[in-house]
């Protein structure tokens, strides 16, 4: 039982959980090669972006399908602001992080409003609806975006922040502020009473809460990390396209929360970091990396429903709606 | 500009009839099995994809192999349909709506990338029937075969969908099992096989929209999103569970569209959106869907 | 407190209520009774907010909140418990009434602070109130229904209601249980200066400790007075006994 122990005491490491992941990150960040530190970029950024989802998907049960719309938002305000704009990328760079933020929080507004009148599956739809509205707009507005061409020569300033390390310690800060951020609203009252409207929402309402309007100001939020997410995303690929607004980029986090636990805190982190890591081991023998991803998903849906981060807590811990959650 | 409004008015009943076909299969699984099957689409593709391999093995039938792949395609679909639902969709009937989403998305996935590899990713060419070839003129405007020929299909198959479902025992089971699955279970029906058959059923009907839309398509990979999307709108707007609504919504949004397309070609894709935003301001559940408790 | 006046609501053919008129005043404890399908839970329901009323208006503390949303109305002062459970079943008995007593503080909105002890102590309270302190950690869905039952009132009581409607406390309770939350709620109404009104199939429970005791049946009132009177009743002892044959 040596191992169940082990675990029960990390868990209860509670916050000081993030300073060890923070450490080891660091020390990956210095030790490991170009190749493998740009990797791991993207496995934060793609654990903000699932992040984000969780909000809606694991604390407050909304399903979302069209996330990728925000990432996209994100990714294009910083693209088009570099592009467009004839100032130097030093001044653009912290601005358009600003800007990308504030353009997602925006749409998730104004598509939130709408899709929250919905409830359930048609909520669902909704939002996969308004997520392909916006990739339709990026890639039939020509003129503007660039359509399927994109946009490309995205790059950061110059200097530390245009190695890999330099902005892998970049993604590191900005990933670390946000996932503290979350980490407040987990903890909070109001991470509290999402979880009470996604076990029994009208029971919610019975107890005073204003279940539409939460509902909304956590959309708003999820979207506002989605940006961000899409302007770290941008500024790593250096180049954006509509299909960072796509369908198939809606699911990555949706996965990234099942295969990790939605549940849990780290469990859409750590679900990004295992897709991507099979992503990237599945593209090293074949190009039929969504046949993979498909079947593993049905694999976890049918075997595995809680996720791994679901899986080890109740193997482990057995306490569910207990302080842990 | 007048002139051409009439064509347009046909494309788009056209469309919106092609677009009833496949609706109607993803109303019908709601209602009865309340799973949404994102992988509607990907039934519609294979059944394209099934019906021009299936007309270059049959190429002994000569010009009859279209008709002959028009009957096989979608049972074969609706058999793969029927496999997919015993391994996989049954377990989880009872499960959270998350779960059927992510699971029916993740056969997209699988379904894409294995069309991806036995068809490749080049659009392909049919040979459209001689009965369809060619055009009628009718109050001034050229309307292609096809058009014809697809209004005319889904007709007969709307109209063999509702005598079905409202003339014969199996039908009203399956309305009943719609309604009130507890209240048909409790009665000693079979509610496991009755789930394989609708889910069977609106695939098979899927599957059919691509075959016959194959005369106007070129079936190519992507075509399942494509489908599905306009799929989930209409059948938002018209209701979950309501085949009717299916057909309103299926117009409504083939029309707009056309007309969309004459108005403000660019951005005619932001109108289908606009028009699901609009009915579900005023009708959350669709115009003739139920409301759902959750 | 509460006057109801002329209350009807239908659903689709269906007259669950037919001009209803009821006042409650404050410090009652009274109860509605009737048969199931009588429509007692169809009141509390448009009383409390779940569902509009068709016809008629609710009083409530001289101001109307007829249709009001069951937000407004919990903040108003009116809390209800459910005749089916429904409370937080993943969540555990703590958290539970901890969400109650946040909502009724407003702090819900709170994003920054950590809640892990916020309001610890009336939670407690409330909690060893209703005897499940004990369980405070448990998970509330994995409980008895006698239990569960009790987190209800526990969760309806968080919120400091000026009138508290609890549909069949204690439904699926032992006796013994049933006997401990009847005094609960006795005591609740007396020491917190509660009104309450609640709905009941046990006659025991009724006649022991309503004020006044309100009759209906097929969604009209048939007789409303003391449980004396209540008793000798006629028309009464025929709803009952006829429906009990």
């Amino acid at each position: 039982m040596a191992l169940k122990d082990l675990f029960t005491r990390a868990s209860r490491l509670g916050w000081r959980w993030y300073i060890v992941l923070t450490a080891i990150l660091v020390v990956l960040g210095i030790v490991l090669p170009d190749f493998y530190v740009r990797l791991i970029t993207e496995m934060m950024i793609m654990a903000l972006f699932a992040m984000s989802v969780n909000l809606l998907l694991g604390y407050t049960g909304m399903v979302t399908f069209g996330h990728a719309a925000y990432f996209g938002v994100g990714v294009y305000s910083c693209a088009l602001l570099v592009d467009k704009l004839n100032v130097s990328i030093n001044i653009i760079f912290p601005v358009s992080f600003f800007i990308a933020a504030i353009m997602a929080s925006f749409v998730g507004l104004v598509f939130g409003f709408f899709a929250i009148r919905a409830r359930g599956i048609y909520f669902a739809l909704l939002t996969m609806a308004f997520g392909q509205l916006i990739w339709a707009i990026l890639y039939q507005w020509y003129d503007f975006t660039g359509g399927d061409t994109g946009i490309s020569k995205i790059y950061p300033p110059e200097g530390f922040l245009r190695s890999a390390e330099g902005y892998y310690f970049f993604t590191l800060i900005m990933v670390g502020l946000c996932f503290f951020a979350i980490y407040r609203i987990d903890r909070s009252p109001f991470g509290w009473a999402l979880r009470a409207i996604r076990e029994n929402p009208t029971r919610t309402e019975f107890v005073g809460i204003r279940v539409k309007r939460y509902r909304l100001v956590v959309f708003v939020l999820s979207t506002f990390f989605a940006g961000i997410a899409g302007a770290l995303f941008v500024y790593f690929l250096r180049y954006a396209h509509p299909h960072h607004a796509g369908f198939m980029k809606a699911g990555e986090p949706l996965l990234a929360c099942l295969v990790g636990g939605m549940f849990n805190f780290f469990g859409p982190a750590l679900g990004a970091a295992v897709m991507m890591f099979l992503d990237w081991l599945t593209n090293r023998f074949t190009e039929y990396w969504p046949l993979v991803m498909g079947i593993v998903l049905v694999l976890i849906v049918l075997f595995f429903p809680m996720g791994i981060g679901g899986f080890l807590s109740e193997r482990f811990n057995r306490i569910m709606g207990s302080e842990r959650e | 500009m007048l002139d051409s409004l009439f064509p347009q008015f046909i494309a788009g009943l056209a469309r919106g009839m092609l677009y009833f076909l496949v609706a109607s299969g993803l109303s019908l699984v709601f209602g009865v099995l309340g799973v949404v099957n994102f992988a509607h689409g990907a039934m519609y593709m294979l059944g394209a994809f099934l019906c021009y391999s299936l007309m270059k093995t049959l190429v002994i039938l000569g010009e009859f192999n279209y008709w002959a792949t028009l009957i096989v395609a979608p049972i074969l679909v609706a058999i793969i349909a029927g496999i997919i639902e015993r391994i996989a969709l049954r377990r989880i009937y009872d499960a959270e709506h998350v779960y059927h989403l992510l699971l029916t998305w993740a056969f997209v996935y699988i379904i894409g990338d294995l069309s991806k590899i036995f068809w490749g990713t080049m659009p392909l060419i049919i040979r459209k029937p001689s009965l369809v070839i060619g055009s009628v003129s009718f109050l001034g405007a050229t309307i292609p075969g096809h058009y014809i020929y697809i209004v005319i299909l889904s007709i007969v198959v709307g109209l063999g969908l509702w005598f079905f479902l409202y003339g014969t025992k199996y039908g009203n089971l399956i309305r009943a099992a719609a309604e009130d699955p507890e209240m048909t279970r409790a009665l000693g029906i079979n509610c496991d096989r009755l789930y394989l058959a609708v889910f069977m059923i609106g695939c098979w009907l899927a599957a059919i929209g691509g075959v016959a839309g194959a005369t106007m398509l070129a079936p190519v990979v992507g075509m399942d999103i494509d489908i599905v999307i306009p799929a989930f709108i209409i059948v938002v707007v018209g209701g979950l569970g309501s085949v009717l609504g299916a057909l309103i919504g299926s117009l409504l949004i083939g029309l707009v569209e056309s007309f969309g397309v004459l108005l403000i070609p660019r951005l005619s894709v932001v109108l289908i959106f606009a028009v699901m935003a609009f009915v579900l301001i005023i009708r959350p559940s669709g115009l003739f869907g139920e409301p759902e408790e959750r | 407190m509460l006057e109801i006046q002329e209350v009807s609501k239908n659903f689709g053919g269906l007259r669950a209520l037919d001009h209803i008129n009821l006042t409650v005043q404050k410090g009652d404890l009274n109860s509605i009774i009737g048969p199931n399908g009588a429509g007692k839970t169809t009141l509390f329901h448009v009383i409390s907010g779940y569902h509009p009323v068709d016809e008629g208006k609710i009083i409530f503390g001289g101001e109307d909140i007829t249709n009001k949303p069951a937000w407004a109305i919990c903040r108003k002062g009116i809390c209800r418990s459910f005749q089916v459970i429904d409370i937080f079943p993943k969540l555990s008995v703590f958290r539970n009434v901890q969400i109650a007593v946040l909502s009724r503080k407003r702090q819900t909105l709170n994003m920054f602070a950590s809640s892990e002890s916020m309001a610890e102590e009336e939670v407690e309270e409330l909690l060893t109130e209703v005897g499940l302190a004990e369980q405070a950690n448990d998970v509330s869905g994995s409980m008895s229904q006698g239990d569960q039952k009790r987190l209800e009132i526990a969760i309806a009581m968080a919120n400091r209601p000026k009138l508290l409607l609890l549909d069949e406390p204690t439904a699926g309770m032992s006796p013994v249980e049933r006997v401990s939350t009847v005094d609960l709620i006795e005591k609740l109404t007396r020491e917190r200066g509660l009104t309450t009104l609640f709905t009941e199939h046990d006659m025991d429970v009724v006649f022991g400790i309503s004020g006044r005791i309100t009759v209906m049946h097929f969604g009209k009132i048939v007789a409303e007075g003391t449980p004396q009177e209540i008793r000798e009743n006629e028309l009464v002892r025929k709803v009952y006994l006829g429906e009990a044959t």
